[in-house]
């Protein structure tokens, strides 16, 4: 009976392990350029070409004004497409590119995962739209 | 005579700037309003409860985020 037990703990261990293996974490920054003009509020809406892959986390950026996490719906979480926003109604906005968010995400092992990002609103402090780019960077060490 | 009353739905209370959808852009723009003017100096509550506060900020931020609005 031990050596059964001992068999079936073996066995679940190697499962469990591989079903581990079989998914890799992964983060990405979204990073705004707003090409020196103040960003005072953001939408972004990314979407997972995988449909395996799933967003886990969000959390806020490096400038003070972005710091804080984002809007976002948790219903987006386990998915593979989220819309996140946020805005500062302060005087203290980012000028130059700047990391807005990083999603965190689980992808299939050995994935090469394509996102689609799609920045729906960018705005300077009067409300007015700006010309912004966006961009997806993967964060380095964050996979495993 | 007066007209039949207009019944203004969610979204288009919401539309803050009136551009046919709502987004961020609105909930920034509320917040600035009620920052700088004073919630007495806008002309509607858009939460419904007769005071118009960050509140109502936060749910229009959460309906422009929503997935089933986004959809």
């Amino acid at each position: 009976m031990n050596r059964f037990l001992l068999a079936l703990s073996i066995a679940l261990i190697v499962v469990i392990d591989q079903a581990a293996d079989a998914a890799q974490v992964k983060a990405y920054d979204i990073v705004i350029n707003p090409h020196g003009a103040s960003l005072a509020a953001y939408q972004v809406e990314l979407i997972a070409e995988d449909t395996h892959a799933r967003i886990v986390g969000v959390e806020g950026g490096d400038h003070p004004a972005f710091r804080k996490a984002p809007y976002y719906d948790p219903e987006a979480l386990e998915t593979g497409r989220i819309v996140i926003a946020a805005f500062d109604t302060g005087a203290d906005l980012p000028a130059q590119p700047t990391r807005i968010a990083t999603v965190h995400m689980i992808e299939p092992d050995k994935c090469d995962c394509g996102y689609a990002l799609d920045l729906t609103v960018a705005v300077d402090p009067d409300g007015n739209d700006i010309d912004a780019d966006i961009e997806l960077l993967p964060v380095e060490g964050e996979t495993r | 005579m007066q007209g039949a009353p207009v019944q203004l739905t969610c979204l288009e209370r919401d539309d803050v700037d009136n551009n046919g959808d709502v987004d961020i852009r609105d909930a920034f723009m509320l917040a600035k309003a009620i920052e700088t003017k004073g919630d007495h100096e806008l002309a509607r509550d858009i939460e419904g409860d007769a005071h118009l506060d960050m509140d109502d900020v936060d749910r229009i931020a959460c309906q422009a985020v929503d997935l089933g609005r986004n959809g």
